[in-house]
């Protein structure tokens, strides 16, 4: 019962933070680089995944569908559910999580001074389209590479005390070969994955624009993160 | 009796100092009756957080920050001697489930019913599935958690969206985002202890906290966690010790500069010891009268120390230098001549001091009282206690004045006045070039002022809000209720208009506690409900399993499920504040009981650091924030201060009036000063210093304490006509050494820990150099443009305005109704008062009787002083006689009058001559014993009805009166009263129309020709006498009868010979008599190039 208790506490942020290794160092940068370079080569950026969460409180996991777009420099959407039950939308420092179902819109500004722990994770959704190695590597540190099931998988760590209370450790999966996107895994702090696999991949191809935009009605209620009513 | 005043007074003085305090709370500096302020000093007193040191950790992880801020916590919590308690986190951790079963219990009974279709059996699965489905999808990491461990929903209390918020947005009021900063919040044992007990209190707790940090469990590599204490308890102590340190070194910087002053003016060691001992005396006699009047020291009043001793040394410095420069004169006498100008001077600095009574800030207004009664108790320290003690035992001969070193000063050339004049023009272009460039100095509008300038505690306050993101202006919100549910509703209300206030760009965030609020009537409502709920467990265990989840999932909801079985089955019930860690800390931070049993809840207001003032809020609701009070409390001053600021002036119109009685050198005074404020101003400009809440009381502070350097200089100018090198010697010089003294009482609290303190202190000291600067450098040069350097306009050549028929009348009505000794007491003090206010007429007397005396006669001062005492004495007799009462006149020799009865019963013509020596008009009945009714030749009076008036009370008691100078055929009838035998009197010395030049004790003077005259055409025997007082009352003396030929009067040179001669008959009387030789304007000649003197 404690065990649970702490781990929803750090949820809410009130907690204890887990504890972490010490920074690795720039053993990794050949990898990164690699990475980099067809990142930034990328101006585009489309997927469909299947997402498989794999949570402590749950006998099976839960699996799930969605969609992924990427334009550079800064901007994604991400879908869950078909039809899309959350999505994530970024564009420049705004990101909006919409909840169609509940008709609820959250506004994250993440150039804000302010900081939080579901504020400092959602700013890490684009952790696996890096541009700039320096920028990047102010916001994650590489714990290990290694190799799985023909995936080179980069094991990060947020540098972000606060996102590393909810999600200690993020992994990107990568071609071998060709550095391409390939997966993401998210480890929470209670032990739970969520693991996203992409496929159908397209990339440099034009993306609306649209897609990155937030056009909300009067029957969506919103929500301002960065104050507190 | 006089043996037992010392004791007592010394015991007085001990009681004062023994109950003195050291009030170290800032809100003791605000005005108690703004509502803002108010509502502070409750949330004060009912807020126990608000009394807590805070404890704060800095370290380079955020593991070795928690690890040292619980060590701490654990550590000081086992000292129960010292602390009540600590707090290094809100305990939510081990408290979500009483937290969110207690938050279930205070709902509307609705929500508990809607809850309870929700987890009814056939509904619940249907929950359970869309919980799994959101769990699948949802992006936001608190939802993945929070569906996780609550499946059932428990933790979604409907209108809870604050606590929901916890984890995303409200920073933990423990913790700064990133963790590496801590708090740990410690509740002392006695929180109401005093300043003292507080500083010993904190070094107990600093030594635990120290000992913490060495623990080795505790070091983890890196560098040192930085530890700091913060809140009420620490800024308290180090608040107080501050004040302590400010009095000590403020009273030893300007003593020591009072000192480095006196060494360098007088270079003698005795009387600088008596001065310091003075001083010090001074200091503690005011400390212990403030202890008794106020009872006790603010951080704003304890400046007054050093104010007080620059200003007071003033006093001391004008007294010793008046015993040097008279070093044969008695102490009485000394005494006698400084004591009416260092009362006046104490009275009105005094006064200048107290109006900050009414600057609308407390600690300003204790500060003026302070300084006032300082002010009062040094004027009397220095008279009757220094001034005894640095007499000479012995007088000494007048030989030792020499001793005296001449003090080298620049001296300005006479053409300095057109330099004087550039240096105007000069300071004018700089005023308008720099504020045109730079602008006036800002007023700032923050209350920063109230607070200390370099302190540990508020630097790591600053630190703590920065940490925890409290980057904006914070202001508490008061919502008061007679019970909690009162509170709620009030709540209710508030919300809307802050949300509002919000969308509008007037706040920035508002946290209200109304999710979290206790609702004791509700909760025993709900209970069944809660029953009913919690008998649901098994069923629901059972679908939980089904729908997949594990046990992990089931512990929350079967905690919660456990209170509401737990309260519905106590006799006690839901309990009013959560049983639990958070709820502990909870209670006391969001509700208080005030002492009429009413319920306050409070919330949280944040506005924008450039915004002003708060939005409106509904009725029992109050906020007030430290932060926000800066304008508020700025407009109050800002108000006064204008008040103030008008009133000093129109008293200064009035005193440089009274002063002066010259528009012109009213205006010079004015101006002089209004050039000193826009030096003042443009120095501010350039140096980018401005105005704030307590420095702004530096303009009528200045205005006050500087209109005396205008009126010293003025006045100084009008004694030496004008003569640069004289009037820098004397006045310059003492105004150098006094500004000199004032500068390091003020200036010596520049260092003060107080900002605002240190920046009154600042603006005043400068305000005096500029002062300083104007009225020594440009003052005289613009007196001398208007008045001409060596055709200065003779001082007071007029009698006093009060010389009038209504006056005289009155006082005449006076002496018929008052015995003679009652109304010589009332005389004399009018007298005195009069010298108060027209201090130059004892100057001009003293001038008068340079010559008689000598004019380095030590008892110059004191002898104009009583001789006019003696005119009031004069005045007296004068009037009686009038009034018809015969005053008794002894004769002052039988054989003095032979003489003169011989020529009487001759019916020879008598010419009775005279001068201003005593009370000559008392002769009248005198003659009229003798059968004779003399002619008097008079000037006119200041006005006809006077002269008319005189002459017939003269007429009244037998003396005819002749006005010359109305009549030109005036002349033609005394010498016919002459020829034919009859008596004829006249004064010598003031002359009737055009006066002749004359020797007179050496000197020039113009005296009156008639005389001579009158003997060369008539050839009347002529009898000098005169009339003074003595202890038995009035005596007439007859001198010798001055006995000349007609024809040795023949030309004018002759007969001006003969009148020295008499004049120079009447030297032994006036040597003998001069308290009693009355004249108040000029008699000296000054300009043997002009032509006589009109006649007054």
């Amino acid at each position: 019962m404690s065990r649970v208790l702490r781990i929803l506490t750090l949820f809410f942020g009130l907690g204890t933070w887990v504890s972490l290794g010490e920074e690795v160092g720039g053993r990794f940068d050949g990898v990164l680089r690699s990475w980099l370079a067809v990142s930034t080569n990328l101006t585009s950026f489309e997927a469909e995944f299947r997402q498989t969460r794999h949570l402590k409180v749950l006998t099976e996991p839960l699996a799930s569908t969605g969609r992924v777009w990427f334009s550079a420099p800064d901007q994604f959407r991400w879908e869950v559910g078909n039809p899309p039950q959350s999505i994530a939308l970024r564009s420049g420092e705004t990101l909006v999580v919409l909840s169609p179902r509940l008709r609820r819109a959250e506004t994250y500004s993440l150039g804000g001074a302010s900081s939080g722990p579901a504020k400092d994770l959602m700013g890490l959704l684009d952790g696996a389209f890096p541009r700039s190695l320096e920028e990047w590597k102010r916001r994650f540190e590489v714990v290990g590479v290694s190799t799985n099931q023909g995936v080179l998988q980069l094991e990060l760590r947020p540098r972000s005390a606060s996102a590393r209370k909810l999600m200690p450790t993020l992994v990107v999966g990568l071609d071998p070969g060709s550095h391409g996107l390939r997966l993401t895994e998210m480890v929470m702090a209670d032990g739970s994955r969520i693991r996203s696999e992409f496929h159908s991949l397209r990339t440099n191809v034009p993306v609306s624009s649209n897609l990155f935009q937030v056009q909300l009605d009067g029957s969506w209620k919103t929500t301002q993160n960065d104050v507190q009513p | 009796m006089r043996r037992w005043l010392l004791p007592i007074g010394i015991l007085l003085a001990l009681l004062g100092l023994f109950r003195l305090q050291l009030d170290s709370d800032p809100l003791n500096l605000l005005p108690a009756d703004l509502q803002s302020v108010s509502t502070l000093r409750q949330h004060q007193e009912l807020f126990p957080s608000a009394r807590e040191l805070l404890v704060t950790v800095k370290a380079e992880t955020a593991e070795t920050a928690a690890d040292l801020a619980k060590a701490i916590a654990t550590e000081l919590a086992r000292h129960p001697d010292l602390v009540e308690s600590t707090r290094w986190d809100t305990g939510f951790q081990e408290s979500i489930a009483e937290t969110f079963a207690w938050a279930w219990a205070q709902r509307p009974p609705e929500d508990l019913e809607a809850l309870g279709q929700r987890l009814a059996p056939g509904q619940v699965r249907d929950a359970l599935a869309t919980r799994r489905e959101q769990l699948a999808t949802t992006l936001d990491p608190t939802e993945i958690a929070r569906f996780g461990y609550d499946p059932l929903g428990l933790l979604d209390v409907p209108g809870l969206s604050g606590m929901a918020a916890l984890g995303r947005t409200q920073a933990d009021p423990f913790s700064s985002a990133d963790g590496t900063f801590r708090v740990v919040s410690v509740a002392p044992r006695n929180p109401a202890m005093p300043y003292r007990a507080a500083a010993d209190w904190l070094r107990q707790i600093s030594g635990v906290v120290d000992e913490v940090q060495q623990r080795p469990d505790l070091r983890n590599g890196g560098g040192a966690p930085a530890v700091a204490f913060t809140g009420y308890v620490a800024i308290m102590a180090e608040t107080a010790n501050g004040m302590e340190r400010d009095l000590t070194s403020s009273v030893s910087l300007t003593l020591a500069v009072i000192c480095l002053l006196f060494w360098v003016t007088h270079r003698s060691l005795k009387p600088l010891g008596w001065l310091v001992v003075s001083l010090l005396l001074t200091f503690l006699v005011t400390l212990s009268l403030g202890a008794w009047v106020l009872g006790g020291l603010n951080v704003i009043s304890c400046g007054f120390a050093s104010v007080m001793m620059g200003l007071v040394v003033d006093y001391a410095l004008v007294g010793y230098q008046e015993m040097r420069a008279h070093p044969g004169q008695p102490l009485r006498e000394i005494r006698t001549a400084v004591m009416p100008g260092i009362l006046w001077s104490a009275a009105t600095t005094a006064g200048t001091f107290l109006s900050l009574r009414f600057a609308g800030l407390p600690g300003l207004s204790e500060l003026g009282t302070l300084t006032a009664m300082g002010l009062v108790t040094g004027a009397g320290v220095t008279l009757f206690w220094f001034l005894p003690r640095v007499a000479p035992r012995t007088p000494v001969g007048s030989a030792t004045s020499a001793e005296v070193p001449p003090v080298q000063v620049p001296i300005p050339a006479p053409r300095a006045r057109a330099f004087a004049f550039a240096g105007t023009l000069a300071l004018v272009a700089l005023g308008f070039g720099v504020i045109g460039l730079k602008g006036w100095p800002r007023i700032e509008g923050a209350s920063d002022p109230l607070l200390p300038r370099h302190s540990a505690s508020h630097e790591a306050m600053e630190a703590l809000r920065q940490e925890l993101g409290r980057t904006h202006k914070t202001s508490w919100l008061l919502i008061r209720g007679a019970g909690p549910e009162a509170v709620q509703t009030n709540f209710a209300a508030l919300m809307p208009r802050l949300e509002h206030a919000r969308r509008a760009g007037e706040i920035l965030s508002f946290q209200i506690p109304a999710a979290l609020w206790p609702l004791p009537s509700q909760a025993r409502t709900n209970l069944q409900a809660l029953g009913q709920l919690a008998a649901q467990r098994e069923p629901l265990r059972t679908a939980l399993r089904e729908a997949g989840y594990g046990t992990n999932a089931l512990h929350l909801s079967e905690a919660i499920l456990g209170r509401w079985q737990h309260w519905v089955t106590s006799e006690d019930g839901v309990p009013t504040w959560p049983d639990s860690a958070f709820g502990r800390w909870m209670a006391p931070m969001t509700s208080a009981r005030a002492a009429d049993g009413s319920w306050i809840g409070r919330g949280v207001l944040e506005t924008p650091s450039t915004r002003e003032g708060l939005p409106t809020l509904p009725a029992g609701v109050e906020a007030a924030g430290w932060e926000n009070l800066g304008t508020e409390l700025l407009s109050r001053v800002v108000g006064r201060v204008r008040v103030l600021t008008t009133v000093i002036i129109l008293a200064l119109v009035v005193c440089l009036w009274l002063a002066f009685r010259r528009w012109t050198e009213v205006l010079l005074g004015l101006g002089s000063l209004a050039l000193s404020f826009g030096l003042l101003f443009t120095v501010m400009s350039a140096t980018g210093a401005t105005w704030n809440l307590l420095n702004l009381v530096a303009i009528p502070l200045i205005l006050g304490t500087s209109v005396d350097s205008t009126i010293h200089i003025q006045l100084a100018l009008r004694r030496h006509r004008g003569d640069l090198r004289s009037v820098w010697r004397s006045t310059g010089v003492a105004l150098l050494l006094c500004a000199g003294a004032n500068i390091a009482g003020f200036g010596s609290l520049a260092w003060s820990n107080n900002a605002g303190l240190a920046s009154l202190d600042i603006v005043c000291a400068g305000g005096v150099v500029c002062v300083l600067i104007v009225v020594l450098l440009l003052l005289p040069s613009w007196w001398i443009a208007l008045h001409g350097e060596t055709s200065a306009p003779e001082p007071q050549a007029r009698p006093s305005q009060l010389y009038g028929q209504r006056a005289w009348q009155m006082a005449i009505w006076l002496a018929r109704h008052v015995g003679r000794d009652s109304l010589a007491l009332v005389s004399r003090i009018g007298m005195r008062l009069y010298l108060m206010v027209r201090p130059d007429r004892v100057d001009q007397v003293a001038d008068n009787l340079g010559p008689v005396l000598g004019q380095e006669d030590a008892r110059l001062l004191r002898v104009a002083r009583t001789n006019c005492l003696q005119f009031a004495e004069k005045l007296v007799d004068l009037w009686r006689l009038e009034a018809g009462i015969r005053p008794e006149v002894r004769l002052g020799g039988e054989t003095e009058w032979d003489a003169f009865r011989e020529a009487i019963a001759a019916r020879q013509g008598v010419l009775l001559v005279t001068v201003h020596l005593g009370n000559w008009e008392l002769g009248g009945p005198l003659l009229k014993d003798l059968g004779i009714r003399p002619l008097v030749l008079s000037a006119a009076e200041p006005d006809a009805g006077l002269t008319t008036a005189r002459a017939q009370a003269r007429a009244s008691h037998g003396v005819d009166t002749l006005v010359v100078g109305s009549d030109p055929f005036a002349f033609v009838e005394v010498i016919q009263r002459l020829r034919e035998g009859g008596v004829v009197a006249l004064l010598l010395d003031r002359p009737v129309g055009t006066g002749v030049e004359t020797s007179f004790f050496g000197r020039s003077f113009v005296a009156s020709p008639a005389a001579a005259e009158l003997a060369r055409a008539t050839g009347a025997r002529i009898f000098p006498m005169y009339i003074v007082r003595d202890a038995l009352g009035p005596v007439a003396h007859a001198l010798p009868e001055v006995a000349y030929q007609r024809a040795d009067l023949a030309g004018p040179e002759r007969r001006l010979a003969f009148t020295s001669h008499l004049l120079a008959t009447f030297e032994d009387a006036i040597r003998r008599h001069p308290d009693q030789w009355f004249h108040f304007v000029p008699v000296w000649k000054s300009n043997p190039t002009s032509g006589g003197l009109p006649s007054a």
